[in-house]
């Protein structure tokens, strides 16, 4: 079910109107989870068993994990993430390595190439493993007062966590010390109407008026057609491109934010402006970057065992990061390219004088913006040596003639995200602060456009994830 | 309080915007790209505000380089990135029954859109596009702003400048990968029974007296009688014989080099029109 279909917008009706009943309040996790099972059943009922089996693994071995036997607690929690993981690759990357290595005329490598990719299992089995890994090292919160001893409780409680509709097929990737304290009872009282209108409002506009829109212009980047478009309309196609994608997911991570600030739950930022950014993956998709950075990079050591390891640790936590997109050796490459860069970076700060003076860091913000707009081409073409084209085309294809249509378009759908960062540059400005006092009337054309200009509908791109 | 402010702005904008569509773009029409283009077509011959013409074509993006002013007397159902089966289904649904069907015959296999139909008919944009002009899909602020710009801009002529060297290269990319695609006979189950379905849909429409015309669009010499080009031909005069149906097929005296092997540039379609006759 897409935030932006209609039997959605049916769905959250109702379940809110029962949620804030009176004499609700006991019954409002089992209707979320309800709701919430509903939501991801509602286009293939087949994938709630595999929901479910995930959630039973974690609620098994977390409960294990807590009140059973001391000694077996490592033993538990490496199961359960082993199991995890084993499920995760079993769904999303038996098609990638039968292809490798079984090929297509082995009776194994047919049936593993066929079998389809459950939707939002990258997102509830790193929350699964979040709640193994947080129980097991008890470092964020006391294990015994979130992990109730009533195993039907716990059960209730970890389906919630792993299956709130909110986030359930993309995101945020909650972790289980940030979302189990807040499960109890919520009041209509307690729901911050003005927060929660803006981020919807705002998630919505970005989805429906700029990614959707972007999304038939950026159409032209797939192979063949970029092949006789000109040098400009190729690197304009290549910015749309990457305005949509963070109009896509950005838009989602807000609606999501709003939604389940809705029914009483807060959901940290997943985007923080991340186009001005001089640290990229500080900025974009932070559950993602936050998760990889506590259970992957430090447990690898972090920087804590030399430089060498340092930049190995990088390179491997992007890499495992970028497959975690997809089940292509161009997600794993688009990784690898930004663990690379963040390595040279460090490197470079390590191992030279040279320090960019304050008033010129727009510098290392547009050229972060530059190699990240680069990237995204291994999003969009799966197919390395349609990269590799798109790249040769931009350089020769100078001398042909420009589609104005195209690029007119993509720079009026841009502008949004544009604005948008420049927005946030302009709070700390005095005048800034004054014009918020009018923002209405910036919200009332958010709404006006989504009305009137809505692209036409199209699912999330990080669904496929 | 910004929820309440935020309505009324958005309920003034609606007002004047509604008022300008009314009063200044009542017949403006702005397709931004493809795809829109074949949601305002579909939308507006479902809803019976475009052109009811008696003779109807249906076909692929090669036709729908064809503008409504190259055509007089025909509706041009033809869809991008889509195929005829889309057009069909169209005109299957709709009230309007036409006296003559144009069908284009080169890509003939290629499979109806899952969604669209569903897209057209979605009832919040069907119904709102029928009785508030400023929601249809043509009339998107966006569009409208864009279109007046360039206009203004551009006083109706569009600058263009090609390296001639640079785009013969990269048609020739192009070409050489519809040679590819061109080079074999597509399988004959499929194409049997895709004619089959097709014969079955059209017989429908026969019955109720409608005259049915198979057309080719003209492609790249270099394409026109490859294998896949000769079996699809093939395949079509022997579910449909000439005898029984009639058929257009593009002059051999007349050569087309199209822009990337199967499309017409604008000046090839303006030269075609002037021997599309049937």
């Amino acid at each position: 079910m897409l935030f932006n279909s209609f039997i959605f917008l049916g769905l959250l009706a109702i379940t809110f109107i029962l949620y804030y009943l009176p004499r609700m309040e006991h019954w409002q996790v089992p209707l979320l989870i309800a709701a919430s099972l509903v939501f991801y059943a509602y286009s293939n009922p087949w994938l709630l068993l595999l929901l479910l089996f995930s959630a039973s693994i974690n609620i098994l071995a977390s409960y294990g994990v807590v009140f059973g036997k001391p000694e077996r607690r490592r033993l538990l929690a490496t199961a359960g993430v082993v199991i995890n993981l084993l499920v995760l690759a079993f769904f999303k990357y038996s098609p990638l390595l039968a292809g490798a290595f079984l090929g297509v005329d082995s009776s194994l490598g047919t049936f593993l190439l066929q079998i389809p990719l459950p939707i939002g299992i990258s997102f509830f089995t790193f929350e699964g493993i979040s709640l193994l890994v947080d129980t097991y090292q008890g470092k964020e919160f006391n294990r015994e007062a979130l992990v109730p001893r009533s195993l039907s409780r716990h059960a209730q409680r970890t389906l919630l966590f792993i299956s709130f509709f909110p986030h359930l097929v993309a995101g945020p990737i909650l972790k289980a010390h940030d979302y189990l304290p807040q499960i109890q009872a919520k009041h209509w009282k307690q729901i911050p109407w003005d927060s929660v209108f803006v981020k919807v409002l705002t998630g919505y506009f970005l989805k429906l008026v700029v990614a959707d829109n972007l999304k038939d212009f950026t159409f032209w980047i797939a192979y063949p057609y970029f092949n006789n478009q000109s040098t400009l309309t190729l690197a304009v196609l290549l910015l749309g491109y990457s305005c949509q994608i963070f109009a896509d997911f950005a838009g989602y991570s807000l609606i999501a934010i709003g939604l389940a600030a809705l029914f009483g739950y807060q959901f940290n930022d997943n985007f923080n402006f991340p186009y001005i950014a001089a640290s990229f993956w500080k900025r974009w998709h932070i559950s993602l970057s936050s998760f990889l950075m506590e259970y992957l990079y430090i447990p690898l050591g972090g920087n804590r065992k030399g430089k060498f390891r340092t930049y190995l640790n990088l390179i491997i936590t992007m890499g495992l990061g970028g497959l975690w997109h997809g089940a292509a050796w161009s997600y794993a490459v688009w990784g690898l390219f930004h663990g690379a860069l963040l390595a040279i970076e460090r490197w470079l700060q390590q191992n030279t004088p040279l320090r960019i003076p304050a008033s010129f860091s727009w510098i290392k913000r547009v050229w972060v913006f530059v190699m990240v707009t680069l990237g995204w081409l291994l999003f969009k073409l799966p197919d390395f040596n349609h990269v590799i084209g798109y790249f040769t085309s931009m350089l020769h294809n100078q001398g042909l003639a420009h589609n104005y249509t195209v690029i007119a378009y993509i720079l009026l759908y841009a502008s949004p995200v544009f604005l948008y960062h420049a927005c946030y540059l302009l709070t700390d400005r005095s005048w800034g602060e004054r014009l918020q006092a009018y923002r209405y009337w910036v919200y009332g054309l958010l709404l006006f456009l989504i009305i009137t200009n809505s692209g036409s509908p199209g699912s999330f791109i990080y669904f496929q994830f | 309080m910004i929820i309440r402010k935020t309505i009324l702005v958005t309920i003034l904008l609606l007002l004047g915007y509604a008022a300008l569509v009314r009063y200044c773009f009542r017949d403006t029409t702005v397709a931004q790209h493809q795809w829109q283009g074949n949601l305002i077509k579909a939308r507006n011959y479902a809803l019976g505000i475009s052109d009811t013409n008696r003779t109807v074509m249906l076909g692929s993006s090669l036709s729908y380089r064809f503008q409504p002013n190259d055509l007089p007397g025909i509706t041009n159902l033809s869809m991008a990135g889509m195929g005829i089966f889309d057009g069909l289904a169209l005109v299957a649904k709709s009230k309007h029954r036409p006296d003559t069907l144009l069908i284009e015959m080169n890509l003939l296999l290629r499979p109806p859109d899952a969604g669209f139909m569903d897209l057209v008919y979605q009832p919040y944009a069907f119904y709102t596009g029928k009785y508030i002009p400023m929601l249809r899909e043509g009339k998107q602020p966006a569009g409208i702003l864009t279109d007046q710009l360039s206009k203004w801009a551009l006083g109706g002529k569009k600058k263009t400048s090609t390296d001639a060297a640079v785009a013969e290269n990269a048609f020739q990319q192009v070409l050489e990968l519809q040679k590819q695609n061109f080079a074999k006979a597509p399988a004959t189950d499929s194409l049997q029974q895709t004619l089959h379905l097709l014969k079955t849909k059209l017989q429908t429409l026969e019955q109720s007296g409608c005259r049915i015309i198979f057309y080719e669009m003209p492609i790249n010499p270099v394409l026109m009688h490859s294998p896949f080009a000769n079996a699809l031909r093939e395949g079509f005069l022997q579910t449909f014989p000439a005898g029984q149906y009639h058929y257009i097929f593009p002059p051999e005296n007349l050569r087309f080099h199209t822009t990337d092997g199967i499309h017409l540039s604008r000046g090839e379609v303006l030269q075609y029109v002037k021997v599309f006759r049937f």
